[in-house]
């Protein structure tokens, strides 16, 4: 079982009494066809509380992309339990499930996954309203938050007219719209240069640290680690610990 | 409206106006094919709808006007005289035939409907002189205008069948048929013209009565007093008229109808589905970020209303635009434009619209947001 160990997390705004954001309790992801099964996640336990940053690395094929659908509540594990915020939703229907995405899960996408028709604040503040917030107050928030990532000037822009690095950044500001206290990121990095994928994720941790989020990030980038309060490897399906990694 | 569906529908103007291109162009043809035969259907029938009869008087198993079989005795105006009930009496005589102008080849013929009435009654005679003489005198005839615009036949022009000749001296007008048009002459004009043997023989005769009320029992009592004879009311006979002319146009009209409601609904159906399939990775990612299925056919369902109420609204303006425009350009266009018309064809956009929305909802079902976190 890999547990958070407090004593790593060492960050202003981190507290000693953590609320559990994610559990992943003897998660086993099976995928069936036919005769041949594939073990993708294999008796996975995983916990993350608020406040700390994860960094879940392991080679492709490895079932990273599968930890992180079931943690966002996009799919449901074969055996074991996820509880997002103390919620069970390992037997959720689609609904429920989109509602818990809604209200408590962020995502980053490797490709950004900005919607081409719409400008950086739509994308940020669609997002926003589905949460609940009423139009004004969305446009407002999704004003600020793009303005806090260095985007007030790109705010009427088309994603067709951004940089990667700015994409990055309006998805990190659309993660954050629906203010959830989960977020997951999915190679955040792999489609930035070096120096824009440094700044991507030091703004990730800055942001999740001072807004208290519990941060999964997945990837094979070994310079992710640097951003973590955490690393944990993840081959063939089965989770394990990186002793070697510090704060 | 929800933002996604207007700016993911006009990202794409290529694709909306080819989509709006093809239900405005199924809304004209709708529009423009009821709009003809509402025209057809009030022209044909108007002549003898507007006669101020209170019935006409025809032999047993006479369909309508138009294809007029009936053969009645003089002698039998002079009972109906006799029927204290019974105001006026007017009797006609009908012919459908060919004419072409005198002195000219006549190989080149046009149809007129020759109709003899008795001037001192007026009963059956134009309904309007427009211009000219009238009533016409021995030799002569009263066209109806559509007769002059069509095949530019004039005042003083001679017409001829046969041997016989007749002179225009007017026009009316209410007399169009479409494919056909009235002429009016005088009853012993009639009976000259076409040579009646025996001259007393009679097509109809019109009546009206002292109290109108009193038309189905004086029509049930005739047609009981006078074996062989129907009384019928102006409305049913013009019915039977435009039944006569259009019950053979109708069936291929809806056929018509359909292929250009399918036409819009193909177009319409095959854009919208191009454009979800396009944007599944988007629909995808707003799965994943927590929209439901029910917002996501909001989406495919607005885009859809969207493209439909703006192929309506060009297709409406264009039929209300150009139905006019094509009457005066081909006499034969009779168009007439009716707002209920229109209120169905919008009926029929919205279903277009519905159904042009179905197979891409349903598409949308199966997207599945674990794909977006792939490449």
């Amino acid at each position: 079982m890999i547990q958070s160990p407090s004593s790593k997390v060492d960050e202003p705004g981190a507290t000693p009494e953590r609320k559990m954001i994610l559990q992943l309790d003897g998660v086993s992801k099976i995928y069936r066809s036919g005769e041949f099964t594939v073990t993708a996640l294999d008796d996975a336990t995983f916990h993350v509380p608020g406040g700390e940053i994860v960094a879940v690395m392991g080679p492709s094929g490895s079932g990273k992309t599968t930890l992180l659908t079931i943690a966002g509540a996009l799919l449901r594990p074969t055996e074991g339990r996820v509880h997002i915020c103390g919620i069970d939703v390992s037997d959720m229907g689609e609904a429920q499930l989109a509602g818990i995405r809604r209200q408590k899960v962020g995502f980053v996408y490797q490709s950004f996954n900005l919607l081409e028709a719409l400008t950086a604040l739509e994308n940020v503040r669609i997002v926003s309203q589905n949460h609940g917030h009423d139009k004004h107050e969305a446009l407002r928030r999704s004003r600020d938050l793009l303005e806090m990532f260095g985007l007030g000037h790109r705010l009427n822009a088309l994603p067709k007219k951004m940089s990667d690095g700015e994409k990055q950044r309006v998805a990190i500001a659309r993660a954050l719209a629906k203010d959830p206290e989960l977020l997951l990121a999915d190679e955040p990095t792999a489609n930035l240069d070096a120096k824009r994928g440094h700044e991507v994720m030091e703004l990730l941790r800055q942001k999740a640290l001072e807004l208290h989020k519990a941060v999964v990030v997945v990837s094979h980038d070994n310079r992710i680690r640097q951003f973590a309060h955490r690393v944990v490897w993840l081959e063939d399906g089965r989770l394990r610990e990186d002793d070697t990694h510090s704060v | 409206m929800l933002l996604v569906a207007r700016k993911n529908l006009f990202s794409e103007r290529t694709r909306l106006a080819i989509s709006i291109g093809g239900v405005a162009l199924s809304v004209f043809l709708i529009g423009i094919l009821l709009s003809l035969y509402r025209g057809w259907s009030q022209q044909v029938g108007s002549f003898v709808e507007n006669v101020p009869a209170d019935l006409w008087v025809a032999s047993d198993g006479t369909t309508d006007f138009t294809a007029a079989a009936s053969i009645l005795p003089n002698s039998l105006g002079v009972a109906l005289e006799l029927n204290p009930e019974v105001d006026t009496v007017g009797p006609l005589i009908v012919r459908p035939m060919e004419m072409s102008f005198a002195g000219e080849n006549p190989d080149d013929t046009f149809d007129v409907h020759l109709v003899g009435y008795d001037p001192k009654v007026g009963l059956g005679g134009p309904l309007e002189v427009i211009e000219g003489k009238s009533p016409p005198g021995p030799g002569e005839m009263i066209i109806d205008q559509q007769m002059h615009r069509r095949y530019g036949v004039d005042i003083g022009d001679r017409l001829v069948r046969g041997t016989k000749t007749l002179t225009v001296v007017g026009y009316s007008k209410g007399g169009d048929f479409v494919y056909t048009q009235v002429a009016f002459v005088t009853i012993d004009t009639a009976v000259d013209f076409l040579a009646l043997d025996p001259p007393s023989t009679r097509t109809f005769f019109v009546i009206t009565l002292k109290d109108r009320d009193d038309r189905d029992s004086v029509a049930a009592r005739g047609e009981v007093a006078i074996p062989g004879v129907e009384f019928i009311t102006g409305e049913d006979f013009a019915d039977e008229t435009r039944q006569r002319i259009l019950g053979q146009i109708v069936p291929i009209l809806i056929v018509v109808l359909i292929v250009a409601f399918i036409v819009g609904l193909a177009v319409a159906g095959l854009t919208i589905y191009t454009a979800t399939i396009e944007k599944s990775r988007e629909y995808g990612i707003l799965k994943a970020e927590g929209f439901t299925n029910p917002y996501l056919y909001r989406v495919v369902f607005e885009q859809s209303m969207i493209t439909g109420f703006l192929g309506f609204v060009i297709g409406a303006g264009i039929t209300v635009f150009v139905a006019p425009l094509a009457q005066n350009a081909v006499p034969q266009f009779v168009v007439y434009v009716k707002w209920q018309d229109i209120l169905a064809i919008a009926g029929a956009t919205i279903l277009m619209a519905l159904l042009a929305a179905y197979i891409p909802v349903r598409r949308l079902t199966s997207i599945d947001p674990v794909s977006v976190f792939k490449g």
